[in-house]
């Protein structure tokens, strides 16, 4: 139950994380909620004949998929369990998110609680307001994001250049370095430099259906090494062994807190605001 | 950048093509763009299926599928040479005389061009790069499926056909032979701007049945789709920055496309009865039932091919065989429909 639990809070995260639009979702389902009770639970004698009139022509049923979506498949454990049977691998829940089909509800609802509105001037004021509050919540460039994308980018390119840095220092003593990175790095460490930095596994190792008949290719241990970088508190002593096992001479960790300077054969090289390289000494 | 259009035609003339195939009257923009690209896949997949079997080079198994495409596209030019005329009058009745209209539909022009600009080709270090390293093997050693995409090393073919074949990395690479464009612009400018476009085109399908064709409503809706793209990045399954990571494996295009093209079916087949208007239902369920076939064929048929359900030669011939029984399922309904619903 623990497991279905934080299966499904890492699911939620993954989807926070990539905007704020989660809240516009349930909003535009309450608006769905509010026009089914008017049509369907409230007899009471229309006030504004255009506004009622409105009301009929908006469709339910999207918002009705969209909270079915949700209740049935998205949030329920037995689907959640059964979706870990098939398929153990972190990152398929996540994909249930796709059914709610967020942005086109989000932008159903808000087109339809403009319809409901009776003049025009409060139209446009509340189509520039929503613009406005779509704009602030995304995540590339929102203020309420806690990175945006073109920090995200920058981040990336400072660790870039930190690993190419300590690879060419790392060159002298072992022309042939292999690096350990963690899943969020991994890409961007092999492809920009051309076979100048190798790295031990690609995505295919962890990565749900990318493995295109390959992932029999690597070793069982690697992914043990992959927990282990992917948490990088706990058994360093043990990572450290089994790096120096399949000879790489860097280490890149996520930055976490009570970082030590050195572990086993490997010490502290470089240090980025996300990343911590270590290398072979 | 002309490679490019005529690529896009080339899919467009074959989806009017297999439109006119299927015998559908009122063909939307949607069904004939899904038709050419499920076309475009099933091919793709059988050819470089086969030119692995036979150890064909890379370049070798591209030259065919040109040539493949090109012949459809020159008979979809034929069949469907009628509703090419009236597409620019039909495009004109888009924005109208409303003033209002026109300017949604400036503006959703507008924040297109910048979700391309700016998520197709400004933050590219944020996007994954499977894609981009199988297609850059493949280009460089002309081969298909033969050295390891990520390690470099030399792989088995039996490996291979032991687990799964997804051919859409291939697609790609051949995209890049023809067009001439780098790797990345392939993968992230156009291949971003494929998939955006092709989603807007289903979600604009999707609300013109919603909204009842009321086109300053449709505009305003997918103003605000493109604005929540812009500013919220596109995401398929809500992880942020996936667009081509979920577009190498098919996902963005199923999540996408083929979701809403399955809701417009099922809306299509429903509407009567959501309205209550039981003999329109009947006769919805006559009519409708030929185009949702032809239509879930489409998406079914796409989705096998692009969604990461291919294992090996076994699943292209289930493929296969589920794409002929769909046809002859088809043509049984259309039979019965012509018997029991005589035209005129």
């Amino acid at each position: 139950m623990q497991m279905i639990w934080e299966m499904m809070m890492t699911a939620f995260n993954g989807v926070k994380e990539s905007g704020s639009y989660v809240l516009f979702y349930l909003l535009a389902l309450g608006l769905g909620l509010i026009v089914a009770w008017d049509r369907y639970g409230n007899s009471k004698s229309p006030d504004n004949w255009m506004v009622e009139e409105a009301k009929k022509k908006i469709q339910l049923w999207p918002f009705l998929f969209g909270l079915l979506s949700l209740l049935l498949i998205v949030v329920n454990p037995v689907s959640i369990w059964i979706l870990n049977r098939l398929s153990p691998i972190q990152g398929n829940v996540e994909k249930l998110w796709s059914l709610l089909l967020m942005l086109f509800l989000i932008a159903y609802g808000v087109v339809c609680f403009i319809s409901l509105l009776g003049e025009q001037r409060q139209k446009n004021i509340v189509v520039v307001g929503f613009a406005l509050l779509i704009g602030l919540a995304g995540s590339n460039y929102g203020l309420l994001s806690e990175r945006n994308g073109e920090e995200v980018y920058e981040s990336q390119k400072e660790a870039q250049v930190a690993l190419y840095d300590a690879r060419k220092e790392m060159a002298v003593r072992r022309p042939e370095a292999i690096v350990l990175a963690p899943a969020s790095f991994l890409e961007y460490a092999g492809i920009y430099y051309n076979g100048y930095i190798r790295v031990l596994y690609g995505k295919d190792l962890y990565t749900p259906n990318l493995d295109l008949g390959i992932v029999d290719a690597y070793p069982e241990e690697f992914l043990g090494i992959y927990q282990m970088v992917e948490n990088p508190g706990e058994n360093l002593e043990l990572l450290s062994e089994m790096a120096v096992l399949y000879d790489c001479s860097i280490i890149m960790l996520e930055d976490f807190e009570g970082k030590p300077d050195s572990f086993g054969s490997y010490v502290l090289m470089e240090e980025t605001g996300d990343y911590l390289i270590y290398g072979y000494q | 950048m002309l490679s490019i259009v005529l690529l896009w035609s080339a899919v467009y003339l074959t989806g009017m093509l297999l439109c006119k195939i299927s015998g559908e009257k009122e063909t939307s923009q949607l069904w004939i763009h899904l038709a050419g690209f499920f076309f475009l896949f099933f091919s793709q997949g059988i050819v470089f299926t086969a030119a692995q079997l036979l150890e064909l080079s890379f370049g070798q198994a591209c030259t065919y599928l040109i040539l493949i495409l090109t012949l459809a596209a020159l008979a979809g030019l034929f069949a469907g040479r009628k509703e090419l005329a009236a597409l620019p009058g039909k495009l004109r009745q888009l924005f109208g005389e409303d003033k209002k209209k026109k300017l949604y539909f400036a503006l959703m022009c507008w924040l297109w061009l910048g979700i391309f600009l700016v998520l197709g080709t400004g933050m590219v270090m944020n996007r994954q790069d499977a894609l981009l390293e199988i297609m850059q093997t493949t280009l460089e050693t002309d081969t298909i499926n033969k050295i390891h995409p990520f390690t470099g090393q030399p792989m088995e073919l039996g490996v291979i056909f032991s687990k799964r074949l997804q051919t859409l990395p291939f697609w790609y690479a051949a995209l890049q032979t023809w067009t001439g464009c780098s790797a990345q612009d392939t993968v992230w400018v156009w291949g971003s701007f494929f998939t955006i476009t092709f989603s807007l085109i289903a979600f604009t399908e999707l609300a013109s049945l919603l909204f009842k064709r009321d086109f300053q409503k449709i505009w305003l809706f997918v103003c605000l789709m493109e604005l929540l793209i812009l500013s919220g990045d596109y995401f398929t399954g809500a992880a942020g920055y996936r667009l081509l990571f979920y577009g190498y494996s098919g996902e963005t295009i199923v999540g996408f496309v083929g979701v809403p093209s399955v809701l417009i079916i099922l809306y299509r087949f429903f509407a009567p009865w959501f309205h209550h208007q039981d003999e329109a239902w009947q006769e919805g369920i006559k009519s409708g039932f030929w185009g949702a076939a032809v239509q879930l064929a489409l998406v079914l048929g796409t989705s096998l091919f692009l969604a990461p359900l291919l294992w090996g030669p076994v699943l292209l011939l289930i493929t296969i065989l589920l794409s002929l029984i769909c046809l002859g399922a088809i043509c049984l309904v259309k039979k019965f429909r012509e018997s029991n619903c005589p035209r005129g």
